[in-house]
């Protein structure tokens, strides 16, 4: 029943009841009335006040205890549910909406839980791991330095590092601030330097972090591998290199130089039959001076000591030297080979003349190599200029560099897939890659364009000053 | 490789101190200068060499760089320092690389020019040496 048709019912019958006693009463008089009346109205509130503490402020105080109870986080605990009237329905809604909080706490914790497990399988890993990972905000603030990262800017005991540790212990020409602004603002995909920290060598890969809801550049990560040992591998395998080819050159020459008398009829006349043999043998030996000669300049890159010196030089004296020089070898593989002489003088360049010369000479002996397919081959040497450039190219008609093969070709022993069926046993892979070092060397640039089955063209720039 | 052409009687072109360690590297040049008309002297280390010097007399040195006892740089240190052998050309041959530094070196030293064997066919060696000699004689 609701509280205030009880309290009306309540009130109506006391009401009536006083009012029954006084109509009953004979003879009543007005002051002992009056008093009567009072003491009885006094009598019925004292029954109404305990009426309404029972069944209002009692609950209510129940109410309030458990409320505070909950709020103080005991979910457990659940109000009394004595009567059907609002009091009694407010604790009935109370315990229901206690009963959803309870559920959805337990939603909660699962959620927290399972995302305290995912953050902490991520950071065990990222801890873990023997790459040193360094993660920086846009102010090149760091954020996070694995275990590696901190032992590497030799603060292992540390929770994380400066930006500072960092870039006072990276040594050489690298401004790792500058290299790495640049990235986390370009937002450029990926990089790799090489620095050297403390006594031990590290390559760099540096890419953009993007906030995954926003994706917005928030930051960059720097993974820091230590390639020391690499290094030192390295080094070791071009000292053999360089001491094993200085030793092949010898037996080398001997067979050179002897060859060379038997074939110039120095030691008295040989039939023609003997020739061609020693034609081949000689030429054989020749192929082989020439990969150890390659051998040892990939090992002289290898060292970083390829440093030869530049001097002013007219460079279509060379493209015409090279291009004479090879028309014997064109007419040989039935190759046209064209020289387009430029119309005007052009300016000289600062190159090294032998090294450059033997560039030019390599790429276009690879152009009438590989276009002498069916007697149509065609090689194209020309020679131009702009105000800041001098260009060289070979053009072709030839196999092509296949697709998968082009972004390789300037490394060592990379060699076209196609390129052993017009090249037998020919090249060693290192060609182009000398050819680069070597026109990188005088500030110079190399590139190419080609398709398979079409032709390539191969060119070379270098700075007019 | 032209056509074997017969060989005339040569005659004497000048005298060569030829410094190396290689014996059949030695008989190939030997023959060779020989035919060219060259007078040779050998010697097989630094040591050896600077006796010849002073024994033979000659108008150019070949020199190779490694050599047991004495290399060729010490040996063209020394007769670089010499008065008396200071105007002789020296030329180095040798199979060591042909770094920039080397060759650099090796002409700061007073040679006059640096060969690598294997990258040299003999003709033009002896063609060389004939104009080395043309140049120093007119001095």
């Amino acid at each position: 029943m609701k509280l205030n048709l009880k309290i009306a019912i309540f009130l109506t019958a006391g009401f009536l009841a006083v009012l029954l006693v006084f109509v009953m009463m004979p003879g009543a008089r007005p002051g002992r009335d009056s008093l009567v009346f009072f003491t009885l109205t006094a009598v019925v509130d004292l029954f109404l006040a305990i009426y309404l503490k029972k069944t209002v402020v009692d609950p209510v105080k129940r109410l309030k205890a458990v409320v505070q109870k909950i709020g103080a986080g005991d979910l457990t605990k659940r109000v009394e549910v004595g009567s059907h009237d609002e009091i009694g329905e407010l604790s009935a809604s109370f315990n229901r909406m206690t009963e959803k909080l309870v559920d959805a706490n337990r939603d909660l914790q699962a959620k927290v839980k399972e995302l305290s497990e995912e953050h902490g399988r991520l950071s065990s890993l990222v801890e873990s791991v023997k790459l040193g990972v360094v993660m920086v905000d846009l102010r090149l603030s760091v954020i996070l330095a694995n275990q590696a990262a901190r032992a590497i800017f030799g603060k292992p005991q540390a929770k994380n590092i400066s930006f500072q540790d960092m870039s006072d212990k990276i040594k050489g020409s690298v401004n790792i601030s500058q290299a790495l602004s640049y990235y986390v603002h370009a937002g450029k995909p990926l990089n790799i330097q090489e620095v050297m920290i403390g006594e031990s060598y590290y390559r760099l890969f540096m890419s953009p972090v993007r906030d995954i809801v926003e994706h917005i550049f928030i930051g960059a990560v720097v993974v820091m591998e230590d390639v020391t040992d690499q290094k030192k591998l390295d080094k070791m395998r071009t000292e053999i290199v360089s001491v094993t080819s200085h030793q092949l050159r010898t037996p080398a020459t001997i067979v050179k130089g002897n060859l060379e008398m038997v074939l110039g009829g120095d030691v008295g006349k040989i039939s023609k039959a003997q020739k061609e043999l020693l034609d081949d043998t000689y030429l054989g030996n020749e192929r082989m001076i020439h990969l150890i000669n390659d051998l040892m300049d990939a090992a002289k890159i290898n060292e970083g000591k390829l440093v030869f010196p530049l001097a002013p030089v007219q460079l279509e004296d060379i493209v015409e030297e090279v291009t004479k020089e090879n028309q014997a070898f064109a007419d040989e593989k039935h190759v046209k080979l064209v020289y387009n002489q430029p119309a005007a003088g052009l300016p000289k360049v600062n190159i090294n003349k032998d090294k450059i010369k033997q560039v030019f000479q390599n790429l276009i002996d690879n152009a009438v190599k590989y276009s002498s397919i069916d007697d149509k081959g065609r090689v194209e040497v020309d020679i131009q200029s702009d105000d800041k450039y001098l260009r060289f190219a070979v053009k072709d008609n030839g196999i092509g560099i296949p697709k998968a093969d082009q972004e390789k070709m300037f490394e060592r022993f990379s060699r076209g897939s196609n390129s052993t069926k017009l090249d037998p046993g020919g090249g060693s892979g290192l060609g182009l890659y000398i050819a680069k070092a070597v026109v990188e060397q005088a500030g110079g640039k190399i590139w190419f364009e080609s398709k398979e089955g079409e032709g390539s063209t191969f060119y070379v720039a270098f700075p007019i000053h | 490789m032209s056509t074997p052409t017969p060989k005339e009687a040569p005659s004497v072109k000048g005298k060569v101190l030829l410094v190396e360690d290689d014996p059949m590297v030695v008989r190939m040049y030997e023959r060779k200068f020989k035919l060219e008309g060259f007078k040779l002297t050998m010697a097989f280390n630094g040591f050896e060499g600077l006796e010849a010097l002073k024994k033979e007399r000659p108008d150019i040195i070949l020199l190779d760089i490694m050599m047991p006892k004495m290399s060729g740089l010490e040996m063209l240190k020394i007769v670089k320092d010499d008065p008396q052998y200071k105007d002789l050309p020296v030329v180095m041959l040798t199979n060591l690389g042909d770094r920039a530094e080397d060759v650099q070196k090796c002409k700061e030293l007073g040679a006059e020019d640096y060969w690598v064997k294997a990258n040299m066919k003999l003709e033009v060696i002896t063609e060389k040496i004939g104009l080395i000699l043309k140049k120093y004689s007119g001095r």
